[in-house]
């Protein structure tokens, strides 16, 4: 009998102990990517992000993870592949505050394959995307950091919108 | 001495026989002018019984001339009339007059048969009145074929017309009409006929023997083949010709439905000669039977080769089931109602590919549709044409130009100018979800056909409209321009065409330059004196941020605007509003991306600052012997997502030092959500508009 019921008890323990392993997952992931980054193992971040977007999708760390899964693909030249992951970040976090650097990551990659169609469109959804007033200065930042460190600013004119990323000319957009 | 006999024996005999013939013929011309004399005699005597026995089969009093007749088988009647009795007018159509009727009747079956035939008939200078168009469609053609028949029964019968009138009894018509014409009916029931048809101007109707040099330029030449069935004619040609058109059809009338296939052919260098020139029987059906037209086939001629027609008539109706061709490779197709009795009434239909559902047919760069639905009565037409076609903006769905009349009154001269007058007009002009339309009263337009020159007006909501344009088609360069003036009108009337206009009190003066083809633009200037704002959203915006009711209802002594618009842009310029209290200038500009460009300058007086206790404290900021203080801002980017940046000014940097970091933030927002909700308003406003 006592068998019995030590057995259960370490039974449970066991599962709490686990539980509690797989909890910290994701943010272990997230952690150790960001690690990865700040050494500059690009690739192991990469796989890192990926990993945690694709085991822990609902997760809070998921929105920024996407964003550097689909950075890394267009630094790694795999447009296709970032387009897909920017379009599907721009889709399930609309409210972003990336998603404006997310539209100008695909307004590049339309850029670089020459299609017009989709150009126009993505301008278009750039400049309708923020609607801003300028009383006292002539511009206005928007800043995000990336889960690979990189500084992005988004600079709103009355007539045009322009992206650095970490202090280099990236894009812009016009009236 | 022998020969001498015999010459004089064989000369004698010669002589005698020419004696004998010479006698013969004296005698027979004696007995001939005898019998001319004496059937004149009785023809002379019984002048009265023989106007009484036609008088009486006719059904109708007859006046007749002298009847005289000519050796061997002629009868002359001179001076015919039928005096016209008040029960004339009811009828559909009266013959009044004719100068000469001759018959020529068969000696051979007079002798043989005492039997009176007829086989020619000239009528010389008839004088036909047309009181009604119906009665070519009141009855089915059974009627005409039971008339032919009992007139031709066993016999041919040719009847010849000559410079025959024919006047339609209705002012402002077209016609008189002169008809020189020849009809061949033979006993087999084949009909040939061939003539032309002479359209004269509106004024004189008179016997037009010697006017009819000047109307040979509207001279249509005919030739009709066919044949008499039980129940209609098979038609094996018709070719009617006049100057540049040539059209030739094939088909046949049953009862009451007329199918036809035929060519039609357009332009300038159809080579004439083939109906007109020699008039005589042989020449003629040459003519018919070859191929009378040599034209070539050059860019300026319309050649359509497959013209079908199916039409039905009805009592006081036609029914055109289609009238269907192809030009360009493009098809097209007529159909719809005519309806004659007892009013006439149309409603008819002109498309272009035909056979292809609406929404298929519009994604066709020459799609086009023309609606023309409406009542003519006392020569004049109320009802209403509409055009369908093709943009090139939203495929599928068409652009819509439309116009509705009432009282339309039409007319075109022999000098090619053409007048129209209506009463009322309503334009009206739809593009994606937006209509526009415009009500003219007392139009009035004139156009030049040969110079290509227009010119209209019309009282337009209590002012007046002045066109002056130019038509000009050709195949190298095609332009339709046209300068406009437009004189106190009412300015809010106006929301028709522009809804902003609804919100605009004035009298405006406007002047104007429209091209609609090649390319759509209008530019030009607008003045309103002595008006007024009254619930304009941007005003009403103000008002609500500077809380300053006056501003919703500004006075201004004039406001001025140049304005451009085509198809991918629509720009106010040189805005100008003038008033004791608000100054208002700048520009504003929207293109077909709906994206906008803006820079305007707001000027509230002192004295209006003043009213308010949220600007009040703003005097401090005006300086003394300053009147107004200057909002100058610019808008750009997306109608639907507009930036807003208020431009430097000293105002501007005065106000910036001495406000606070978290102020200026609190007040970039208020601005932002004011901003926001004048976008919601306008989005509103639109809506509401389509």
């Amino acid at each position: 009998m006592v068998k019995k019921i030590v057995s259960i008890i370490l039974a449970m323990a066991l599962l709490l102990m686990s539980r509690e392993v797989f909890c910290g997952d994701e943010s272990v992931l997230y952690s150790q990517a960001r690690q990865f980054a700040k050494d500059g193992n690009y690739h192991f971040a990469f796989l890192n992000f990926d990993s945690l977007v694709k085991t822990y999708p609902e997760s809070k760390l998921s929105e920024k993870s996407l964003f550097a899964v689909g950075e890394y693909y267009f630094s790694v030249s795999s447009y296709i592949l970032a387009q897909e992951t920017f379009a599907i970040f721009g889709k399930k976090y609309p409210k972003s505050a990336a998603r404006i650097f997310a539209l100008f990551y695909l307004l590049r990659i339309s850029q670089i394959q020459n299609n017009d169609a989709n150009i126009a469109a993505l301008e278009n959804e750039i400049l309708q995307s923020r609607q801003s007033t300028f009383l006292f200065k002539d511009s206005k930042e928007y800043r995000y950091v990336s889960a690979f460190l990189k500084k992005y600013k988004a600079k709103y004119f009355i007539d045009r919108i322009e992206i650095t990323i970490n202090n280099e000319f990236f894009a812009d957009v016009g009236f | 001495m022998i020969l001498n006999n015999l010459r004089y024996f064989i000369f004698s005999r010669y002589r005698l026989r020419v004696k004998v013939v010479f006698i013969t013929v004296i005698i027979f011309l004696l007995c001939a002018v005898i019998f001319t004399v004496l059937v004149n005699i009785f023809l002379h005597f019984s002048h009265k019984s023989i106007e009484q026995s036609i008088s009486q089969y006719l059904s109708k009093k007859v006046s007749l001339g002298d009847i005289n007749y000519s050796f061997p088988n002629r009868v002359t009647i001179n001076k015919v009339y039928f005096p016209l009795d008040v029960t004339a007018v009811k009828n559909d159509f009266s013959i009044d007059y004719i100068e000469k009727l001759s018959m020529i009747f068969f000696v051979t079956k007079l002798v043989t048969k005492h039997k009176l035939e007829i086989g020619k008939v000239y009528l010389d200078q008839p004088k036909i009145t047309i009181f009604k168009y119906n009665f070519l469609f009141s009855n089915d053609i059974q009627w005409l074929v039971n008339r032919v028949s009992s007139l031709v029964q066993d016999r041919t019968i040719k009847i010849d017309v000559r410079d025959a009138l024919i006047i339609i009894a209705r002012k402002n018509t077209l016609g008189p009409f002169i008809f020189n014409a020849v009809f061949k009916i033979s006993k087999d029931k084949s009909i040939l006929s061939y003539g032309n048809i002479v359209i004269g101007s509106s004024v004189n109707y008179i016997l037009p023997k010697g006017k009819t040099e000047n109307l040979y330029k509207n001279n249509f030449e005919y030739s009709f083949a066919g044949y008499i069935k039980r129940n209609g004619i098979n038609i094996e040609n018709i070719e009617l010709k006049k100057d540049y058109c040539y059209l030739k059809l094939w088909g046949n009338l049953e009862i009451n439905t007329l199918k036809l296939n035929g060519i039609i052919s357009l332009g300038n260098n159809v080579k004439p000669g083939g109906l007109s020139g020699d008039n005589d029987l042989t020449s003629n059906l040459k003519r018919i039977f070859t191929k009378p037209y040599n034209y070539a086939l050059t860019k300026n001629i319309i050649n359509i080769f497959d013209l079908d027609c199916l039409v039905r008539f009805s009592a006081g109706k036609i029914n055109i089931d289609n009238i269907s061709f192809t030009y360009g490779d493009i098809p097209y197709l007529l159909s719809g109602d005519i309806a004659i009795s007892p009013q006439t009434f149309v409603n008819l239909k002109f498309s272009s590919y035909p056979n292809i559902s609406r929404e298929e047919r519009f994604r066709q760069s020459n799609a086009l549709e023309i609606q023309v639905a409406g009542l003519i009565a006392k020569e004049q037409f109320s009802g209403s044409i509409g055009l369908d076609y093709f943009d090139h903006i939203i495929y599928s769905m068409p652009s819509h130009i439309g116009a509705t009349f009432d009282n339309l009154r039409f007319s075109f001269d022999k000098n090619m100018q053409v007048r129209l007058f209506s009463r009322e007009v309503k334009l009206s002009y739809q593009k994606n979800k937006s209509n526009h339309e415009v009500i003219l009263n007392n139009l009035n337009v004139f156009s030049h056909l040969k110079s290509k020159k227009i010119k209209l007006s019309a009282n337009m909501y209590n002012g007046f409209l002045w066109v002056e344009g130019v038509i000009n088609f050709t195949n190298k360069y095609n332009n339709l321009l046209f300068n406009i003036k437009v004189k106190d009108v009412l300015a809010n009337h106006m929301a028709g065409m522009l809804s902003y206009f609804g919100a605009v009190f004035g009298k405006l003066n406007a002047s104007a330059v429209c091209q609609l083809i090649p390319n759509f633009f209008i530019k030009g200037q607008m003045a309103i004196d002595k008006g007024y704002i009254d619930n304009l959203i941007f005003f009403n915006w103000i008002a609500d941020f500077f809380s300053i009711d006056l501003l919703r209802r500004p006075d201004f002594d004039q406001l001025a605007i140049s304005f451009y618009l085509d198809n991918n842009s629509r720009k106010l310029t040189n805005i100008d509003l003038n008033s004791k209290n608000v100054r208002l200038t700048g520009n504003f500009g929207i293109d077909s991306n709906n994206l906008v460009a803006s820079k305007i300058s707001l000027g509230l007086s002192r004295e209006l600052l003043d009213n308010s206790p949220k600007t009040r404290p703003l005097l401090r900021f005006m300086g003394g012997g300053i009147d107004f203080l200057n909002f100058d801002f610019q808008l750009s980017g997306f109608f639907n997502a507009m930036n807003f940046k208020w431009l430097d000014s000293d105002f501007r940097n005065r106000l910036k030092n001495m406000l606070p970091g978290i102020i200026e933030s609190a007040f970039e927002q208020r601005v932002e959500s004011a901003v926001k909700l004048l976008k919601q308003q306008a989005e509103e406003g639109n809506d509401s508009n389509n």
